[in-house]
């Protein structure tokens, strides 16, 4: 909706209808009906991040380092437009959304101290010391954000970044101030565009780690990209699962304006009257958009009442020996299992819904990288024709309540290209840190593949004929969020096997869980060394690289209270 | 008729009416509606959420491979094996407020008793409110953690007890002396508190009614299925200062070997941690 207008008033023309009511009413229709859009807001636009926890990045990471390139902490992530703004061709128009990266913090832990940390292969194992002695540089570190076209659109894309959206030089000096210390690193009003249809990467250079005598991590560092997204309706109708039965469906009241009969005479009730009714409306404030209890306001104004949300979900991150799980390394990585590791590796995670949460897309970022150092890590891409890997994501009941179940909201099978589940049929893109690259290689590997991670679309379960829109075939969005007796009742949802049924949650569900498992029936572990493709793994194929995989998770949220604010059942808006 | 509040020009019966006056307040109330402020709107907040994991690397292992658990204590054993601690002292000495368990002197010697924490440090430019804390500890097979005081349990609790140890704090930097930790406001502490409360099930041996797709094999088999303890502190609503420096930290405990705990003498491999901390940001 364009914004309102009016004609101007000057002393001395005829008062008339048009130039005093219609503005007034213009005004009252959209308050009436909901249609207070993004083009109405001093702000028009919201927040959003995309946050990285890693664990740790020890020395032996930058081992192999020489120049720039060669070894780093990568992460992808892809931010593309919800369901309904999106093209299959990756054609941007001229209404597609675009993200714009506002700023960048970074953090680790120096446990409050003017101190470098050790890691865990320090001199006398200390991993987790302090060093004061050690090199003033050891925390000179460069952080980019890369870019490159995705395969999905364009074959030819290669698969190194094509460019450099931002990137920082940050000196150890940084770090290392007794009276300040610029941890958190912060880089506001970056102000870029982002293509919603490119693949991003995070990248983090720090090779004095592993100079001098004694090796120096970095520990728990946390990377937050904040954007900024034009505010969005949120979504509405049977269509989307799970969603409460009312359909997301908004009420209103109406907000009158009253019009002088012709040649009535001008009363307060018309000139004070009618603007009246419009500075009520701001006085009660305007609303809209889910509650938190999935429930939507009494009256709403709002027409763009939803944010995009990113969930970056680590899995499988620290797992292994070296952070890292390869063909050899898993007789210290895999519970209770032996050789030859017929049995499945698998990671859990489990995390509470807060707001509601409408889910669009979902992606699994399959990550080979390998410090390049020692024979079992150097990244091979595996090749067994009987490796899987398996990724669910499903709304949970029952954490401290009475209705243990799950409803699956996506769901994923994948193989090496040999397998009966190729990757390629969901592969969204393919991606290395840089062209000289040392952290995968193909150098005694049946398989030719020679980049870091793949990024896979999980596509969300069908409903039945109801089809959604994304990269692959997917089913339309998926809305989780907790409830009331009045909003647990749900509609229908798909399942893996594109069913149409009730949601085992029932309204209920209090966590979203991700599961991802890795199996070979024929043994992960490393029973052969170089058998042709299809065969038994090598030993460097690499399950889980360096710091682990990623589940990212692309949606809308409401926008919310201050948490002051509440409805009437007491429960925060 | 009530006077308009957000409006500065009013009308009544037998007062003036002119075009300036009627310009005025349509110009007010049009550029208003065009540009409505956020103190207009009751929803002009978003929820961002900060997604924190740590899987150990294995069970077993004990010693190594625990970063990014670190001691809670800057003392001489925190130091490098081979370097010197600083001439002029440590600089925080303690990295939190409010952790002392009395049967534990975290000084980091090597096999002894120590505090672990996780600390993660996040910077918000504006002004955020911070509405949800969460710390899950997923156990099963392979991460055999459990929620209570074993055979031998520390003075003052009996076998069975709820582990009744671990901290959850959110501190923020002093925005004048930002490095020392003595001056850090304490926006959120959650201490000395029964873990069992927060237990995932009252009964541990349950499984769904409808498993969700992969189902687990070895991780978590039927005769020790997904367990744990997820710790939801929701709705804080605490204010945080623009330019704040936010450090969420999560300690456990390491007690000396004579006691039989949950945790261990591997607290930090005993079960995948998954941590969220959500804000409230403005719209922008």
């Amino acid at each position: 909706m364009a914004k309102f207008t009016r004609q101007n008033l000057t002393r001395g023309v005829k008062l008339v209808r048009q130039a005093f009511i219609t503005p007034l009413q213009a005004i009252a229709t959209a308050l009436s009906n909901g249609a207070i859009n993004k083009e109405h807001l001093a702000q028009p636009m919201a927040p959003f991040r995309v946050n990285l926890n890693v664990p740790a990045v020890d020395s032996d990471l930058f081992d192999a380092w020489a120049k720039p390139g060669d070894t780093s902490l990568c992460i992808p992530f892809v931010l593309p437009p919800l369901q309904e703004s999106f093209s299959p061709t990756g054609d941007l128009a001229p209404t597609t959304p675009i993200p714009v990266l506002d700023e960048f913090s970074f953090s680790f832990d120096q446990r409050a101290e003017p101190s470098v940390i050790t890691d865990r292969f320090a001199a006398g194992g200390g991993e987790g010391r302090l060093d004061f002695d050690a090199d003033v540089t050891t925390y000179d570190m460069r952080i980019a954000l890369v870019e490159k076209r995705q395969e999905f659109f364009d074959a030819a894309a290669p698969t190194v970044p094509e460019r450099e959206v931002f990137a920082v030089n940050i000196p150890a000096t940084a770090f290392i101030g007794k009276t300040d210390r610029l941890n958190p690193f912060v880089v506001g009003n970056l102000n870029r565009m982002i293509n919603p249809y490119r693949t991003y990467m995070l990248v983090l250079e720090c090779p004095a780690l592993s100079a001098g005598g004694t090796t120096h991590a970095l520990v728990n560092l946390e990377f937050s990209f904040k954007f900024k997204y034009p505010l969005l309706a949120r979504d509405t109708g049977a269509d989307v699962q799970n969603i409460p039965t009312g359909n997301g469906t908004a009420s209103h009241t109406s907000y009158t304006i009253t019009n002088p009969a012709a040649g009535a005479i001008i009363s307060e009730n018309i000139v004070h009257g009618n603007p009246k009714v419009l500075d009520s409306a701001l006085q009660a404030t305007l609303t809209g958009g889910w509650n938190q209890d999935s429930s939507t306001p009494k009256f709403e104004q709002l027409g763009n009442e939803a944010a995009y949300t990113v969930w970056a979900i680590p899995v499988f991150n620290n797992y292994g020996n070296r952070r890292l799980t390869s063909a050899t390394a898993l007789l210290t990585a895999q519970e209770g299992a032996l050789s030859p590791w017929d049995q499945p590796v698998e990671d859990v995670r489990r995390y509470p819904i807060s707001k509601p949460f409408v889910i669009h897309h979902a992606f699994a970022c399959v990550n080979y990288c390998a410090p390049a150092t020692v024979t079992w890590a150097i990244g091979h891409h595996p090749g067994s024709a009987t490796l899987s890997h398996e990724v669910g994501i499903a709304a949970m009941s029952g954490v401290r309540g009475e209705r243990y179940t799950y409803t699956d909201i996506a769901h994923t099978i994948f193989t090496p290209e040999v397998g009966v589940a190729p990757k390629s049929a969901i592969t969204v893109d393919k991606i290395s840190a840089s062209a000289n690259q040392l952290m995968t290689n193909n150098t005694g590997s049946p398989v030719t593949d020679n980049y870091n991670w793949d990024v896979l679309n999980i596509p969300l379960v069908v409903k039945g004929a109801s089809v959604g829109t994304g990269y692959f075939t997917q089913g339309k969005p998926f809305f989780i969020g907790r409830s009331h007796s009045g909003t647990r009742a749900r509609r229908n949802v798909g399942d893996i096997l594109g069913g149409n049924g009730q949601p085992p949650t029932a309204g209920d569900e209090t966590y979203l869980e991700v599961r991802w498992k890795i199996e070979d029936t024929v043994g992960l572990g490393d029973t052969t060394i170089g058998p042709p493709p299809g065969a038994a793994p090598t030993n460097s194929d690499t399950y889980v690289g360096y710091n682990g995989h990623w589940v990212i998770l692309i949606g809308k949220t409401p926008l919310s209270g201050s948490g002051w604010d509440y409805n009437k059942v007491g429960i925060p808006v | 008729m009530a006077s308009l509040r957000n409006f500065y020009d009013q009308f009544s019966n037998s007062t003036t009416l002119d075009g300036s006056r009627l310009e005025r307040l349509l110009r007010d109330i049009v550029s208003r509606f065009n540009a409505l402020q956020p103190k207009d709107i009751t929803k002009r907040y978003v929820e961002t959420r900060y997604l924190l994991g740590y899987r150990p690397s294995y069970p077993a292992l004990t010693s190594q491979d625990r970063l990014p658990w670190m001691g809670v204590a800057n003392w001489n054993n925190a130091v490098e094996l081979t370097g010197a601690a600083p001439e002029d002292g440590f600089q925080n000495p303690w990295r939190h407020k409010g952790t002392n368990l009395p049967l534990i002197v975290p000084d980091e010697a090597a096999t002894d008793d120590n505090q672990y924490s996780w600390t993660t440090a996040l910077y918000f430019s504006q002004p955020v409110v911070l509405n949800n804390i969460y710390l899950g500890l997923t156990q099963s097979a392979g991460f055999s953690g459990t929620l209570v005081y074993g055979a031998a349990p520390p003075p003052g609790y009996a076998t069975g007890d709820s582990l009744n140890d671990m901290f959850l704090l959110v501190h923020v930097d002093d925005p004048f002396v930002r490095e020392n930790r003595d001056l850090n406001q304490v926006a959120v502490y959650k201490g000395k508190f029964k873990l069992t409360g927060w237990s995932a099930r009252n009964v541990t041996t349950d499984q769904p009614t409808v498993d969700m797709t992969p189902a687990l094999g070895l991780f978590a088999p039927a005769t020790t299925p997904l367990g744990g303890a997820y710790v939801e502190l929701r709705n804080l609503n605490v204010p945080i200062p623009e330019s704040s420096r936010v450090r969420f930290s999560v300690v456990i405990p390491r007690y000396p070997v004579a006691y039989d705990t949950g945790w261990f003498q591997n607290p930090w491999a005993r079960s995948i941690f998954s941590g969220a901390i959500d804000v409230l940001e403005s719209v922008a």
